[in-house]
C-alpha cells in the first residue's frame, strides 16, 4: 500500500551542525527532488529546509528500510550517511506524518510558537515541488489542507499575537503610542550594539528620519549612513530630543544622563508633544522618575523583557487550542481521505452486482419469452422484473457500503473494505492498480 | 392602533434591532478578525440611523412640527444626534474599535426608547406646538454639540486607559484591542473641535432669541448658566489645547470633567422643564390642554 512519509530533523531533534549538513540549498532543492521522485515506488515528494528543520514529505510504495527507501537517496544527494544522523532522524508514516506536516505548517512545531513565517516555508516548498512536477496528487492535497489548518489557527487563536524580541516589542510599543510611524523622527543616542538594533528595526518599520548621537562622532555618522540618517555630536541631545518623537539610548554613561528637571526643559520646548524613551543602557540613561511626566513613555530593557515574557505566555496558552484546531482538521481530512479510498471498492461492488442483474436479466427475460407472454403484457413484466432486479441489488450493496463508511468514519475501513472485497468475491487489492495514497496506517 | 403608530413602532424596533446587531458585530471586531466584520456593523449602525431618521420623519410629519419637543421625542432626537455625531467621527478619524464602545451605549439608549413617543400616541395626528423655529434650531445645534461632547468623553477615557497601561507597562488584550494614545488625544480633541461650534452657535441663536424676542429673564435661569459654565470649560479645553500646547492627560482629565458637567446640565434642563422657560411652558400649556 502506498504511505506519505516524512523523514527529517528539526531544532528539536538535531543540533545545528547536524541540520546545516542535511539543509539543501534553494538552487539544489530541483534536483534532489527529482533524484528522489525517481526512487522506485515514489509519487510524490516534497521538501522543507529551513534553519530549523529539513524534511523530506513523499508518498511511496515500498519496504521501509529496504535498499530503495528515499531516505538513503536523500542521505547520498547530501553526502551524509545514515550512521552520521541516525538518532537525530525521526520518521513518521501516514496519519502521523499528516498531523506533523498540520503542526509545522500551524507553527506549533517551530522553535518560536507562533511565529508566520513557516507558512509561507511550507508554501514554497510546496510550489517548488508542484514546479518540478514532483507533487499533484494526495501528498499536495495534504499540504493545501495543511495550510488551510494553519491559517484557521492564525484566524482564530491569538498564536502570532505579540512580538517576541526586544527591538519589535519597541516598535509594536511605538505602534501603540503614536498614530503614524512614517511621520516619525527617531533619535539614537549612543552606539550600543542593542541600540542599533532597535534602531534597525525603527528604520524597517518606516520612520521618516533618523538621528544618531554618540561621543565619537565618527561612529554617529557610520550607523546614521547605513540607515539613511544623519549624525549628531552628543552636545545636541537636548535639540535632539526636543525634535525626536522616539529616542533610544544606549550609552556607556555610569549615571543616568536625562533627569527629570532636564526631561521636563525638553518637553517644555518640544510642546509637550508624545516622547516614547528606550532606555536599553545598562546602568540606565534615564532616571525612572522621568517616565512618570505626562506625554513620556518610558520603557527599559527589563520592561521590554518583561513584555517579551508575557506575549510568550500569551502565545503558550493558545497552543492547546491551536491543537484541537489543527486536529479537528486533520481528522476531517483524514476522514475524507478514508472514504475516498473506499470509493474504488464502492464503485465495484455496485459494478458488479449490476452486472450480476443484467445477466440474471437477459436468462429470465428468455425464459419470460418461452412461456408465451407477448405485447404489452410482456413489456410490463419485463420492465418490473428489470426494476426489481435492480432494486434488490442496490439494497444488498447498501449495508457493506454504509458498514464501510461508518469504519472509515471511526478511523479505519481498511478491513470492512478487505472483508467486502472477500464476500463478494472482488478482485483483491493487489491486483487492483493503485492510483495514490491510502490514508490508513 | 393607528397607521402612523403603527409605523413609528416599526421603525423603531428595525433602529434598536441594528444598533443591537451593530454592537455585537463592533464588539466582534475588537477581538476577533475585523474586515467584512466591521463592514457589516458599519452597514448595520447606518441601516438603524436610516430607520431611526424615516421614524423621526412620521412622527414629525404627523405632529406638524419638528420632533424634538414633547415626552421622549427629545431623547430620541438627541440618541438620533449621537449616531450622526458618531458617523461622522468614525468616517473622519476611522477608528475600527471605536464603535466597540459608543454604538452599545446607543443600542441600550434605543432600546430602553422603545416606547412610541408620547406625543403621537397621546396627541396623535395633526396636533401642533407653538414652538418658535429659532428654538428647534438652538436646541438642535446645541443637542449636536452635545453629541460630540459625549464621543470627546469616550475618547478621553480610552486615552486615560491606554495612557494609564502603558505607564504601568501592564499591557493586556483590552490595551491591544484599543487605537494608539496619539490617535485617542486627536479624536477627543476632533470631537471637540467638531462641537464646540455647533455648541457656540446654538447658544448664540438662544440667546438672541431671548434678548430680542422674549422678556425672559434668561441671567437667572439655572440650564442658561450652567450652559455658559459648560461652554467656558469647553473653550478652556480649546485654548490649553492649541494656546497652551497642553496635550494628553491634562486634556482627557478636562473632557471627563466636561462631561460630568455636561450631564449636570442635562439633569437641570430635565428639571426646568416645567419652569420659567418661555417655549417650555407654551409646550407645557398646549400639551396639558390635550
Amino acid at each position: 500500500m502506498r504511505s506519505l512519509q516524512v523523514v527529517g530533523v528539526s531544532h528539536h531533534s538535531a543540533p545545528v551542525d547536524v541540520r546545516e549538513r542535511l539543509a539543501c540549498p534553494g538552487d539544489r532543492i530541483p534536483e534532489l527532488l527529482r533524484a528522489v521522485r525517481a526512487c522506485p515506488g515514489v509519487s510524490e515528494v516534497v521538501l522543507i529546509s529551513t534553519c530549523n528543520r529539513v524534511e523530506l514529505y513523499f508518498a511511496w510504495q515500498g519496504d521501509p528500510e529496504g535498499v530503495h527507501d528515499p531516505l538513503h537517496t536523500f542521505l547520498g544527494f547530501q553526502g551524509v550517511t545514515l550512521d552520521e544522523v541516525r538518532e537525530h532522524l525521526y520518521r513518521r508514516h501516514d496519519e502521523e506524518a499528516l498531523r506533523h506536516l498540520f503542526k509545522v505548517a500551524a507553527s506549533l512545531d517551530s522553535l518560536v510558537v507562533g511565529e508566520t513565517q513557516i507558512l509561507g516555508q511550507v508554501r514554497n516548498a510546496l510550489q517548488l515541488a508542484h514546479g518540478e512536477g514532483t507533487v499533484g496528487g494526495p501528498l499536495e492535497q495534504a499540504f493545501q489542507r495543511a495550510m488551510k489548518a494553519a491559517r484557521h489557527v492564525q484566524n482564530e487563536t491569538a498564536i502570532t499575537s505579540g512580538a517576541l524580541s526586544i527591538a519589535s516589542v519597541a516598535v509594536d510599543l511605538a505602534r501603540k503610542i503614536f498614530s503614524n510611524l512614517e511621520e516619525l523622527e527617531v533619535c539614537c543616542i549612543g552606539a550600543g550594539e542593542m541600540g542599533e538594533l532597535v534602531l534597525e528595526h525603527m528604520a524597517a518599520a518606516g520612520v521618516k528620519g533618523v538621528c544618531v548621537l554618540n561621543r565619537t562622532l565618527a561612529t554617529a555618522e557610520r550607523i546614521a549612513q547605513e540607515r539613511g540618517g544623519r549624525a549628531a555630536p552628543l552636545e545636541h541631545l537636548d535639540d535632539e530630543l526636543a525634535r525626536a518623537d522616539i529616542a533610544i539610548t544606549s550609552t556607556a554613561a555610569r549615571e543616568p544622563f536625562l533627569t527629570k528637571e532636564r526631561a521636563k526643559q525638553i518637553l517644555k520646548k518640544r510642546g509637550n508633544r508624545t516622547l516614547f524613551l528606550i532606555d536599553i543602557a545598562v546602568p540606565r540613561d534615564v532616571d525612572s522618575t522621568v517616565g512618570k511626566l505626562d506625554n513620556v513613555y518610558l520603557y527599559n530593557v527589563d520592561d521590554l523583557q518583561q513584555v517579551v515574557e508575557e506575549n510568550l505566555e500569551r502565545r503558550q496558552a493558545q497552543v492547546s487550542q491551536s491543537l484541537e484546531i489543527v486536529e479537528q482538521q486533520l481528522q476531517r481530512y483524514s476522514s475524507q481521505v478514508r472514504r475516498t479510498n473506499l470509493d474504488p471498492t464502492i464503485a465495484e461492488l455496485t459494478g458488479s452486482l449490476g452486472e450480476l442483474v443484467e445477466s440474471e436479466f437477459s436468462r429470465v427475460r428468455s425464459r419470460l419469452s418461452r412461456i408465451g407472454l407477448e405485447g404489452e403484457a410482456f413489456e410490463r413484466v419485463e420492465k418490473e422484473l428489470h426494476e426489481a432486479m435492480r432494486h434488490m441489488a442496490n439494497t444488498i450493496a447498501f449495508r457493506p457500503i454504509r458498514t464501510m463508511k461508518d469504519e472509515a468514519h471511526k478511523g479505519d475501513g481498511s478491513l470492512a473494505a478487505r472483508w467486502v472485497r472477500r464476500l463478494f468475491h472482488l478482485r483483491d487489492e493487489e491486483s487492483r492498480e493503485e492510483e495514490g495514497w491510502h490514508g490508513e496506517p | 392602533m393607528g397607521v402612523v403608530e403603527a409605523s413609528v413602532r416599526g421603525f423603531l424596533g428595525i433602529t434598536a434591532l441594528s444598533y443591537t446587531l451593530s454592537s455585537v458585530a463592533w464588539g466582534w471586531s475588537l477581538f476577533g478578525p475585523r474586515g467584512s466584520v466591521l463592514k457589516t456593523a458599519k452597514v448595520l449602525a447606518v441601516t438603524g440611523l436610516l430607520s431611526h431618521t424615516a421614524c423621526l420623519t412620521v412622527t414629525g410629519s404627523a405632529l406638524g412640527r419638528f420632533p424634538i419637543f414633547g415626552g421622549t421625542l427629545t431623547m430620541h432626537f438627541f440618541v438620533w444626534a449621537l449616531m450622526v455625531a458618531f458617523l461622522l467621527v468614525d468616517w473622519r478619524a476611522r477608528l475600527p474599535t471605536l464603535g466597540a464602545f459608543y454604538v452599545p451605549v446607543i443600542a441600550c439608549a434605543a432600546i430602553a426608547l422603545l416606547e412610541v413617543p408620547a406625543p403621537i400616541v397621546r396627541d396623535g395626528a395633526g396636533t401642533t406646538l407653538n414652538v418658535p423655529p429659532t428654538i428647534v434650531v438652538h436646541v438642535s445645534f446645541v443637542f449636536f454639540g452635545y453629541a460630540f461632547f459625549v464621543l470627546a468623553f469616550l475618547a478621553g477615557v480610552l486615552f486615560l486607559y491606554q495612557s494609564r497601561a502603558l505607564k504601568n507597562k501592564r499591557l493586556g488584550p483590552w490595551f491591544q484591542a484599543l487605537p494608539s494614545v496619539d490617535d485617542l488625544d486627536r479624536l477627543n480633541v476632533q470631537a471637540i473641535g467638531f462641537g464646540f461650534p455647533l455648541h457656540t452657535i446654538g447658544i448664540a441663536i438662544g440667546l438672541r432669541y431671548a434678548v430680542v424676542t422674549t422678556n425672559y429673564a434668561w441671567m437667572t435661569d439655572p440650564i442658561v448658566l450652567m450652559t455658559f459654565a459648560l461652554w467656558l470649560l469647553y473653550s478652556v479645553i480649546l485654548s490649553l489645547r492649541y494656546l497652551g500646547k497642553h496635550r494628553g492627560r491634562k486634556i482627557a482629565n478636562c473632557t471627563v470633567f466636561g462631561f460630568g458637567v455636561l450631564l449636570i446640565c442635562l439633569v437641570v434642563a430635565r428639571s426646568q422643564q416645567h419652569g420659567r422657560r418661555a417655549f417650555s411652558s407654551t409646550i407645557q400649556s398646549v400639551e396639558s390642554s390635550d
